[in-house]
């Protein structure tokens, strides 16, 4: 029987546990109340996982306790997402548009019987840093790949990958332009259905004037993701709307710090 | 007579006892009171805020809280405060014409701490001096430096000069001055720097690195590469894009020139005669090789 991506399993003392989730492989590693984890990645996203490398880098943790059952589950990245849009893009007023984005989820390791204690959070795909703001504040956020699309096929869905789907609403009376748009991962919940990732839905809606935005997560599953399941609540409790820097206009760093 | 003599000088000394009872209580009680409170206030707000906040918070109240036992003191032992408040402004008067160094570095720290050019916990230079920020007080500006030594500068001095807040800002540039040789292709040589920077996750993509075309040298085309990272990450980035661009350098085969120095005597000459002297005394010549010690030294001679 094939296993779940997202797995609830039996360690022993002393017996070691592997498991693939797209590009990382963790080893999990049981001796009496302490567990040891180690993690690689390669350029395979599915597939047998890796084997234990000849001196692994363990993480040694002592629990308050012996657990028999672990559980890893997906969660959002700890900060927020800068996504690129490949282009500039242009919103006339009163305009409309609903984008998917594709993030990598982070793997958080837990006792199956206590969710709240971590032992470790690994992301599947380490993201580079990039900075959102000028020179002087903003935010540290990860630059992912992805660009946002307007169309979603089926074989975009990865399992280690969550499928964002976002609507940006130009509600005022002037154009907006920008290349890149923050998401507040954090905010978001994750829905499963198979080996798919959903996350909730982000409403973006531009009031114009203020780079600030209200931005508004929805809590509910898509309507793409069917029958999904929740598998994990967001990382940062959810306001009713909130308003925040989401836009990175082309003006931004137009003078690259000289 | 004697009787309401002695009675009277009983009460003023069971009085005297009586005050000099209340200040002891004042004293033993209002003191570790007052340590206890500036510690607490300084912890809660160093928490909650920033050490250098809760610094100023803790000493503010000290100060405060000391100046309140004194005058709770003097007023116990029946001194007005009137005169001598008169008599204060008059000693501060005497004492700032006498002490002026003190007090323009007192009034220095004020300013320092209202401009809020830096805080605890920042790491500056100054006069070529780096290091972290570690109390800034009525005096001075306390830093300890990197190397763990400790540097004590007075206010004044550094009201009057130029300093520099190295972490002031989120984020900092990496500036790696880098010489290709003449024959490099700097197309490649660009795609290369990017690509090394590209894959240090902590090179910040946005604000993008850089590329500045610096100058034609003498014996290299000079560039300037820069990129930005968190202003904690700055030393690692600097090690990882140097280490990096040499690594990627030697394996693409780019050339990093240094300088070759030829010595001539003049323009119709041969180069002058060099000896190599190993450490088993094997002289090994460039002018004239195989001759003997003795011979070679004559060649120098002449």
């Amino acid at each position: 029987m094939k296993q779940s991506i997202w797995p609830t399993f039996t360690l022993k003392d002393r017996d070691v546990f592997r498991h693939r989730i797209g590009p990382l492989t963790i080893f999990l590693k049981r001796f009496l109340d302490e567990i040891w984890v180690a993690s690689i990645r390669d350029d395979e996203t599915r597939g047998d996982a890796a084997g234990l490398p000849d001196k692994p880098e363990w993480m040694r943790m002592a629990l308050p306790g012996e657990f028999d059952e672990y559980r890893i589950h997906p969660v959002m990245p700890d900060r927020p997402v800068i996504i690129d849009t490949e282009h500039s893009y242009s919103f006339f007023s009163q305009t409309r548009t609903r984008v998917f984005s594709r993030v990598p989820v982070w793997v958080r390791i837990t006792p199956a019987s206590r969710e709240d204690l971590v032992i470790a959070e690994l992301p599947t795909v380490v993201l580079s840093e990039t900075w959102f703001g000028g020179f002087t504040e903003g935010e540290l956020s990860y630059a992912v790949s992805s660009t946002a699309r307007r169309i979603l096929t089926e074989d975009l869905l990865e399992p280690h990958l969550v499928v964002c789907p976002m609507e940006i609403r130009n509600n005022s009376d002037a154009e907006l332009k920008f290349e890149k748009v923050c998401l507040r991962v954090d905010r978001l919940s994750i829905f499963a259905r198979g080996d798919a990732l959903w996350s909730d839905e982000t409403v973006i809606n531009y009031q114009g004037m203020d780079s600030s935005t209200d931005t508004e997560m929805k809590g509910v599953r898509p309507p793409e993701a069917g029958d999904a399941k929740m598998v994990s609540k967001p990382r940062t409790p959810v306001r009713k709307s909130i308003g925040l820097k989401t836009f990175r206009r082309l003006r931004d760093f137009h003078i690259p710090g000289f | 007579m004697e009787f309401l003599s002695s009675l009277f000088e009983g009460q003023i000394a069971g009085e005297r006892l009586f005050v000099l009872l209340r200040v002891l209580i004042i004293l033993v009680v209002g003191l570790p009171l007052l340590l206890i409170l500036r510690r607490a206030l300084n912890r809660y707000i160093s928490k909650h805020y920033s050490p250098h906040y809760g610094m100023l918070a803790g000493k503010l109240v000290f100060f405060v809280g000391i100046t309140i036992l004194l005058i709770t003191v003097l007023h116990e032992f029946g001194f007005s405060l009137t005169p001598l408040l008169g008599a204060a402004g008059i000693l501060g008067i005497a004492l700032a014409f006498a002490s002026q160094t003190t007090a323009t570095n007192i009034i220095s720290g004020f300013f320092l701490v209202a401009e809020k050019s830096f805080v605890v916990g920042d790491v500056i230079s100054v006069g070529g001096n780096v290091g972290v920020v570690y109390s800034i007080d009525t005096m001075s500006v306390k830093i300890r430096m990197f190397d763990n030594r400790f540097l004590r500068v007075p206010n004044e001095t550094m009201i009057k000069s130029e300093y520099i807040n190295i972490t002031r800002f989120p984020i900092r540039r990496v500036d790696c001055n880098i010489s290709v040789a003449y024959k490099e292709d700097l197309t490649r040589v660009s795609e290369i720097l990017f690509d090394v920077a590209a894959k240090l996750p902590y090179s910040l993509q946005e604000p993008p690195p850089l590329l500045i075309f610096d100058k034609f040298g003498s014996s290299s085309i000079d560039l300037l590469f820069v990129a930005w990272t968190r202003k904690e990450n700055f030393l690692k980035l600097r090690n990882g894009l140097n280490m990096g661009i040499k690594e990627r350098f030697d394996k693409e085969g780019i050339e990093i020139p240094f300088p070759h120095v030829s010595v001539y005597a003049g323009s119709a000459t041969k180069p002058l005669p060099l000896d190599l002297i190993s450490s088993d005394k094997t002289v090994l010549s460039s002018g004239a090789q195989g001759k003997s010690r003795s011979e070679k030294t004559d060649t120098a001679t002449e």
